[in-house]
């Protein structure tokens, strides 16, 4: 289980390089609107291909909506509920 | 020059049709060079936005295979490319799997070969290693990004779906998956979900090949399982497969890696029996083929017949149908071949012919399979060149009795559009989608409309609406709008604006605007060139038209040969079905409201402008 640290590289550095987004993701604050920054449908799949491949999990059907993607908030939200990320929450209480 | 059926527009390649998944298919059959290697090779599409983008990798791995002595066809499955049927037609997968098997059928006729090898990308090899399963025999097998189960895909899909705002997909049934602008049923995604590559029995070919994507290091099963099987499996990944998926004008060709699938397709080893080879059948440029009421022909022209096109026609022609008069041409938007995006050129051309006119589907130079001159590329977006291969469509249309020629464009292609009905008289309307530039200039490549438009943005409209939603407040605050990439744009407007304002104060209005576009899109009214522009209402583009021909076009009150319409809920390629039968209704709409107060017949001795 990686740290909410750690999983946000992790998810900015598979947005870099397969989100196509029109931004530099490093100038993107966490809960920035992806599609609003340019990343298409197409792009969109690759991008949840690579998180599956980066936190070796795969995200269930009801995680398939834009919502998940919408943001590194939403990701890395999503990527706790699957146990991938250490939850940020539970964490500091 | 008149258009023809007797010869080919690429250099070994032939048009075939035959018929799979209940109607004809169409396909390109490449005969290997000599040496011949006795080998039959089908390459199999991915389905979608992925087959648009692969196509001109496909066509350039056929003649490369060929010049290596191999028999090759590429073909569209049923329901795809310039193939019969729809997405929305039942019995897709199985329709798609006969397809490839038939396909197989033609290889080893026009071949005359007993050995086959297969070739897919993504579902395509998915595809080719179910029909190959099934069929027995296959001794080849080439993987390329292959979706180890159907599940896998339907689950990006999905992915792809839920990234679309909901309002363009209110329209589709609940179950059916509409994604980068093709749709799947809800019986096509439950058929695509029993696709399983793991658990073919018996094995699908000898030998297989199996190549990564460079972009998303996924090895997946299908090594370990193939190698379990017993099947001679390599496995490697090669550079190319995220250069292919990406916008058709922006693809870039790997020939490495298409040079690496030759060598290891070379180097399968010689059966010791090989079964006895067909007897070679000559292959015959096909005639045409029927569907629904409509007749489509493949077609070669130019100069010297290096074009391509596809012309759909009612399939039967009565001598009192004075629609077939009139030829819709449709030309290419970027790199998209002549299907267009989300195949709805061919929507599109069978709905124009069902109602009894005559639309052809073409390639321009370097793009699909009209291969004169050098190959496709961002500079030929905006080619005034472009427009002598439309003149050529239109002497090849002509020969064939029609006599009013409407240009259709989407984007680029209304670009083409615009410029030839500038420079050719015997276009008698044209139907302008989306357009984001209708004129270039060389010499302002850097400047304001030309610079700012190659990025895409939404309309000013509808940034200004946007103003009067709190929430758009809190983004701006945030971050999350790219404010300086919108205030560019909106500065473009504005310094456009005040040059046309001092240009009137200076008195030098009236003979710019002759030389613009409002100016020459009046001289094509005066001459009685008929005119519709159909614009999203979000599209960017709709800027660039307002400006010049006004809100909604009132810069050109009073033209009887001119509308425009704004469409709602719809994006720059029209991918919902929705919105591509609005266009289709606009579409047949206007011609027959011209068709009912026209006066003026296109006239062969008007001026052309350049």
């Amino acid at each position: 289980m990686k740290s909410t640290e750690q999983a946000d590289t992790d998810i900015r550095a598979v947005l870099r390089d397969h989100g196509r987004l029109a931004q530099d993701i490093a100038t993107l604050a966490p809960d920035a609107d992806l599609y609003q920054a340019g990343m298409t449908s197409h792009a969109s799949v690759n991008v949840m291909l690579a998180l599956e491949g980066k936190f070796d999990v795969e995200f269930p059907d009801r995680m398939l909506k834009r919502s998940v993607f919408a943001s590194v908030d939403a990701i890395r939200s999503a990527l706790a509920e699957l146990g991938a990320v250490a939850d940020a929450q539970v964490a500091q209480a | 020059m008149t258009g023809s059926t007797a010869t080919k527009a690429q250099p070994g390649a032939v048009p075939i049709v035959f018929q799979a998944g209940g109607g004809p298919c169409f396909g390109w059959f490449h005969a290997g060079s000599a040496p011949a290697r006795g080998v039959g090779v089908v390459m199999c599409r991915p389905l979608g936005y992925e087959g648009l983008c692969a196509y001109q990798t496909y066509t350039q791995l056929a003649e490369t295979l060929a010049a290596a002595g191999f028999d090759v066809v590429r073909f569209d499955y049923h329901g795809t490319g310039d193939s019969a049927g729809s997405d929305s037609d039942p019995g897709r997968v199985r329709a798609w799997i006969d397809s490839v098997r038939a396909a197989i059928d033609e290889v080893r006729r026009y071949g005359g070969v007993s050995r086959v090898a297969l070739f897919g990308v993504r579902l395509g090899a998915t595809l080719a290693a179910h029909a190959a399963s099934e069929l027995g025999g296959v001794e080849s097998l080439v993987m390329w990004a292959p979706c180890a189960t159907g599940r896998s895909l339907v689950r990006e899909l999905r992915a792809a779906n839920a990234s679309r705002t909901s309002t363009l997909h209110d329209d589709i049934a609940p179950g059916d998956v509409e994604a980068l602008g093709f749709l799947f049923t809800q019986e096509t995604v439950k058929d695509l979900e029993a696709l399983d590559c793991r658990t073919l029995t018996p094995a699908p070919a000898q030998r297989v090949l199996i190549i990564g994507r460079d972009d998303v290091p996924i090895e997946g099963p299908l090594p370990e399982k193939y190698r379990a099987m017993g099947m001679d499996t390599d496995y490697a990944v090669l550079p190319g497969y995220a250069s292919m998926m990406v916008e058709p004008h922006e693809v870039v060709l790997e020939q490495s890696t298409l040079d690496f699938i030759k060598d290891w397709l070379l180097a399968a080893p010689q059966p010791e029996t090989a079964g006895p080879a067909p007897a070679r059948v000559e292959t015959v440029y096909p005639a045409g083929y029927e569907l629904e009421g409509v007749r489509e022909t493949p077609i070669t022209f130019g100069t010297t017949h290096a074009l391509f096109g596809v012309l759909a026609e009612p399939a039967q022609l009565p001598d009192n149908n004075r629609h077939c008069d009139t030829a819709i041409l449709m030309l290419n938007v970027g790199g998209n071949y002549r299907i267009g995006p989300n195949r709805i050129h061919v929507k599109i051309a069978r709905s124009m012919a069902a109602a009894g006119y005559r639309a052809f589907r073409l390639d321009l130079t370097g793009i699909g399979d009209s291969h004169a001159g050098a190959a496709f590329c961002m500079d030929n977006l905006y080619a005034k060149d472009s427009s002598a291969d439309v003149r050529a469509a239109i002497d090849c249309l002509a020969a064939k009795g029609c006599k009013n020629f409407y240009l259709m464009g989407i984007c680029s292609g209304s670009y083409v559009a615009f410029q030839t009905a500038l420079v050719e008289p015997r276009v008698a309307g044209q139907i302008l989608m989306n357009s984001r530039l209708l004129e270039w200039r060389d010499d302002r490549a850097g400047e304001s409309w030309q610079a700012s438009m190659q990025i895409g943005y939404k309309s000013t409209d509808f940034y200004l609406r946007a103003l009067l939603r709190p929430d758009v407040y809190r983004r701006l605050l945030l971050g999350e709008i790219n404010v300086n990439g919108i205030a560019k744009r909106f500065k473009t407007i504005i310094e456009a604006r005040l040059e046309r304002a001092m240009n009137r104060l200076l008195g030098r209005s009236a003979e710019q605007e002759d030389e613009g576009v409002l100016g020459k899109m009046r001289k094509l009214s005066e001459r009685g060139t008929d005119t519709l522009v159909i614009s999203a209402a979000e599209d960017d583009g709709r800027d660039y038209l307002e400006f010049h021909l006004g809100r909604r076009g009132n810069r050109m009150k009073g033209s009887p040969n001119f509308r425009m319409l704004l469409v709602d809920d719809c994006d720059h390629t029209f991918s919902s079905e929705q919105s591509q039968q609005f266009v289709i209704n606009a579409m047949l709409e206007h011609l027959r409201r011209r068709a009912a107060v026209q006066s003026i017949p296109p006239q062969p001795s008007s001026p052309a402008f350049a």
